[in-house]
């Protein structure tokens, strides 16, 4: 198993955990480029600048767009490396009061992180 | 293993191409041959077979030369240990299905693999059925044991499955994989499956324009490797549903059927019959005892 740091963007550093490890796959090396996948629906949001939760992924960004849904919402984030979509419930988007323009915490655990090499 | 170094020229409607290819397979292996219609592949495998003649080239098969154009070698197709199984069956309509693997049998081969094969195709109870009252499996069951009555070394399926429902597919791709193993075959599938191509084959071929462009396991092949998620296989799209702000999209693995949550940047890209990877981290899936 590995802890690995992803840089992104020369900005802001990703941090994932896989089971391999640098010995089971060589891609694991320092510099090596890797593609970062996340599903939408494992992205939390938070109003709240500083957050003391286990949560080891944590990027800023602003709403750029809500699709309220009946049960499920879509937002578009936008953040210093690219847009990110996170589907959360409607109930949280109407609980944290989100609106367009909007400056969040965007979240993730590292355990949701996917490599790509 | 079979050593395949051949060169031809194949006349098409598109004009001219020249096959020019060099195949190493491996005694007891299920490969595939993958590529777009014309590329070749179903040339090549006549070559195997002996019902099509190199330009040049050699053909041997555990040491023992099947084809040489030097040495001006072209064993006959009877004396080559090959069964060849086409898409459309050819099955003879007037034979009943066990005359119709009667007439594989060699002069003077005895007949007791006719009841064997009847047996293990579980068509014992249709040998007296003509062709024409069978579904398209069955036929295809047929087929394949007839391919097998004179107990080849080598099995050339080509695009065998491509006119079943899924539902039989599935069902007929693990008869295939029985067939393999229980007879030791070297087995080489022409198919444009993915979901099949990873599950039976070993190794995969790319042929494009009569040369081998590209070859590996099939996972490797085909990019399954290529993420650190290890909750990962590969299907067919059957449905997707919207739903609220996002889509459900049901994917056939194996004989299960999954359903996976996407976003509509996905759901746009799939539509139903798509190859697909369903992949999640390893950290994610409960397990349980049942």
């Amino acid at each position: 198993m590995s802890i690995v740091y992803v840089e992104v963007e020369n900005q802001i550093e990703l941090i994932s955990v896989v089971i391999d490890t640098p010995q089971t796959s060589p891609y694991l090396t320092k510099g090596h480029k890797v593609n970062v996948l996340f599903k939408e629906m494992e992205v939390a949001i938070s109003t709240q600048k500083e957050l003391d939760v286990s949560i080891e992924n944590k990027i800023s960004g602003s709403i750029a767009n809500i699709e309220i849904g009946a049960l499920m919402s879509r937002l578009i984030l936008e953040t210093n490396f690219g847009e990110v979509v996170a589907i959360i419930s409607t109930m949280s988007v109407k609980q944290l009061g989100l609106v367009v323009k909007m400056k969040v915490k965007i979240m993730v655990k590292l355990n949701e992180i996917i490599l790509a090499p | 293993m079979i050593r395949l170094n051949l060169k031809k020229t194949l006349k098409s409607i598109g004009g001219e191409m020249v096959l020019d290819l060099e195949l190493n397979i491996a005694k007891g292996q299920f490969v595939t041959l993958f590529g777009e219609s014309g590329a070749g592949k179903t040339s090549t495998l006549r070559m195997l077979s002996g019902l099509l003649k190199p330009d040049m080239g050699s053909i041997t098969v555990d040491g023992r030369t099947w084809f040489d154009s030097n040495r001006n070698i072209n064993l006959i197709p009877q004396q080559r240990k090959v069964g060849y199984v086409f898409q459309d069956y050819a099955l003879f309509p007037n034979m009943t299905v066990r005359q119709n693997l009667e007439y594989a049998l060699q002069k003077y081969q005895d007949n007791s693999i006719i009841q064997e094969l009847l047996d293990f195709a579980q068509l014992s109870e249709l040998q007296q059925r003509k062709p024409e009252t069978l579904s398209g499996g069955q036929k295809q069951r047929v087929a394949l044991a007839r391919a097998l009555v004179q107990r080849p070394e080598i099995l050339i399926l080509d695009e065998p499955l491509s006119a079943l429902d899924l539902k039989m597919r599935i069902k007929l791709q693990e008869y295939l994989l029985q067939i393999h193993k229980k007879y030791k075959l070297t087995t080489i599938l022409v198919s444009h499956d993915i979901g099949e191509i990873v599950k039976l084959s070993d190794c995969v071929f790319e042929i494009q324009n009569g040369k081998v462009i590209k070859k590996g396991t099939a996972s490797d092949f085909f990019g399954l490797n290529k993420t650190s998620a290890k909750f990962r296989f590969s299907g067919e799209v059957l449905k997707i549903e919207k739903e609220d702000v996002i889509y459900v999209i049901s994917v056939l693995i194996g004989n299960e059927i999954i359903k996976v949550v996407s976003d509509r940047t996905e759901a746009n890209e799939l539509k139903v019959g798509d190859q697909v990877l369903v992949a999640s981290k390893a950290f994610n899936p409960i397990i349980q005892k049942i």
